[in-house]
């Protein structure tokens, strides 16, 4: 090793932190090199000087403050764990509110969404009676048809209840095709049943529901229409509503005469589809094909004087809805 | 000790002076401390606070700093114990935290000093608002400084004007009596460089020394 190297090594050659070897060749230049010898000679004093620098000594609230730190860390971490893996503690009021906003939203759609649903799947029965009157509708039965919107209108309704009468107010009145209805004709049947027969109680009961209906009642009586017969219209705006043709037919005995329209109606392989007594009148819903309405009314005649009649003949093809009433003759004298 | 040795036997090395568990007295506080004890780490912080307050001191130059940086070494080390895997002492783990947060303190002094506007012509100000003095006479330099100051300030002075580099491993290896092994862990540097740092530092000093006190 030259004497630059070795002027170099004298640093490591201090802290003993050379090989063996390296020491010895250090050691034996040492020995013949003053310059060396000198100069580990400063490097040891300068270590000595620098080795005895005093220590500042920390202030005595140093490890309070630290530790102050550390704890406040500590807390900061704990509180996150807590959210994470503690819900009762904190999430429990969130979980708690978000529950309750979701029930009252849930409500708050069904109330608003359910009779949608419900009139979306409107039956064949209410479709045919969105279709435009006839050429040969009577005024009578324009009549009674305007009478029973605003009637329906001024109704207040039970909770929940939705009159079917609003969507026919709003929408176009739309004529479905034969096809497009028969496939539903089924299972709907038993909805209007079940519909018909809500709303006939419902007619049975106007004041318990309406206390609008004697209002109708009087309107009709202004029309000079007996009393009883103004309260059957009235009672019978449910049914008006949902018939697509109506019929009035002016019988002695209106039980007689049932069984004769019922007779009538099985032989032109149509369907009583219910059937209402009252004291001077008796109404029937029947279901007949279209082509067979002609041959129904011929029958009627022969039962009695036709007095009002919704549709002349039903304009289109398949089955229709024909509201027969019929009426004790002496009711109208 | 020869800085050419290869990477990986120098890391091995490293794992068997610096990494066994059961070499670090400190192994059951920090084990302690992983699982949650603030009183674990109180010990640790009592016994080490004064070791990083002077290393602090020692780089930054400053006692306040020193002080901030002592505290937010431990709050880091405490923050980060967990992933600390025994692979050195839990010392030589600490000193290097403190040293790389008093080397940011330094560089941000610096970037601070580097944008204050001079002006060359405003007086000085003491601190009760009177105009201090302004020697006519020779720019205060280091040594002038020195001369008024005694041996140990002096040491402290030629110390810090020694370059954070070299200064870091004199305060290292000279005050703190860390292993050039453990300097290079915490330093992130080879052996062979600290040892040749440390060699320059040394000679500055005493170079810085023999002007300040006129021979050693």
């Amino acid at each position: 090793m030259k004497h630059d190297d070795i002027r170099h090594m004298l640093s490591e050659y201090i802290d003993g932190a050379v090989k063996p070897k390296q020491k010895a060749v250090i050691e034996s230049h040492l020995k013949s090199c003053a310059e060396c010898r000198n100069a580990l000679a400063e490097l040891n004093k300068t270590i000595e000087y620098i080795k005895k620098v005093e220590e500042v000594d920390s202030p005595g609230w140093m490890t309070q403050k630290i530790m102050a730190k550390v704890r406040a860390e500590a807390q900061q971490k704990r509180s996150f764990f807590h959210r994470l893996f503690y819900p009762l503690a904190s999430k429990l009021p969130i979980q708690a509110v978000a529950v309750l906003f979701l029930a009252v939203t849930v409500f708050y759609i069904y109330q608003n969404v359910n009779p949608t649903e419900k009139y979306a799947e409107a039956p064949a029965f209410i479709e045919a009676k969105k279709e435009p009157p006839a050429a040969g509708t009577s005024m009578n039965e324009q009549k009674m048809k305007r009478d029973s919107l605003p009637a329906a209108k001024q109704a207040p309704q039970a909770p929940g209840y939705k009159s079917p009468d609003m969507k026919y107010m709003y929408e176009k009145p739309a004529v479905p095709s034969p096809a497009e209805r028969k496939p539903s004709s089924a299972p709907v049947e038993e909805r209007d049943i079940m519909k018909d027969k809500d709303l006939s109680a419902r007619a049975k009961k106007p004041e318990a529901l309406s206390p609008y209906a004697g209002a109708v009642a009087k309107d009709e009586a202004r029309s000079e229409a007996p009393p009883s017969a103004a309260k059957a219209k009235a009672m019978s705006v449910g049914e008006i509503k949902e018939a697509g043709i109506s019929l009035s037919v002016i019988v002695k005995d209106t039980n007689t005469a049932g069984k004769e329209v019922e007779k009538a109606v099985a032989r032109l392989n149509g369907r009583i589809i219910k059937t209402e007594s009252f004291e001077n009148k008796k109404s029937v819903i029947i279901r007949l094909s279209a082509s067979q309405f002609n041959e129904l009314v011929r029958k009627l005649k022969q039962l009695g004087e036709i007095k009002e009649k919704g549709l002349a003949s039903p304009a289109q093809a398949g089955d229709v809805d024909i509201n027969v009433e019929l009426l004790k003759s002496q009711m109208q004298k | 000790m020869d800085s050419g040795t290869n990477p990986g036997a120098r890391l091995s090395n490293k794992m068997i002076q610096n990494g066994d568990p059961t070499t670090d007295e400190d192994a059951g506080l920090v084990s302690s401390c992983k699982r949650g004890d603030l009183d674990a780490f109180e010990s640790l912080v009592r016994k080490y606070e004064k070791k990083m307050l002077n290393i602090s001191f020692r780089i930054a130059g400053s006692h306040e700093d020193a002080l901030e940086i002592v505290q937010d070494a431990f709050v880091s080390a405490y923050r980060n114990i967990k992933n600390f895997r025994g692979q050195s002492r839990f010392l030589t783990w600490l000193t290097a935290i403190t040293i790389n947060l008093s080397k940011n303190r330094l560089k941000q002094l610096k970037a601070r000093h580097c944008h204050e506007p001079v002006s060359m012509d405003d007086p000085i100000r003491t601190e009760d608002g009177q105009v201090a003095a302004d020697p006519p006479s020779n720019e205060p330099t280091v040594l002038d400084r020195m001369e008024r100051q005694d041996v140990q300030q002096k040491v402290q002075d030629c110390i810090e004007a020694l370059e954070p580099d070299f200064r870091e491993v004199i305060v290292l290896r000279d005050m703190q009596d860390f292993s050039y092994d453990e300097i290079g862990t915490m330093l992130k540097v080879r052996e062979g460089t600290v040892k040749s740092r440390l060699f320059r530092a040394r000679e500055d000093v005493k170079d810085c020394l023999k002007r300040a006190l006129g021979e050693l």
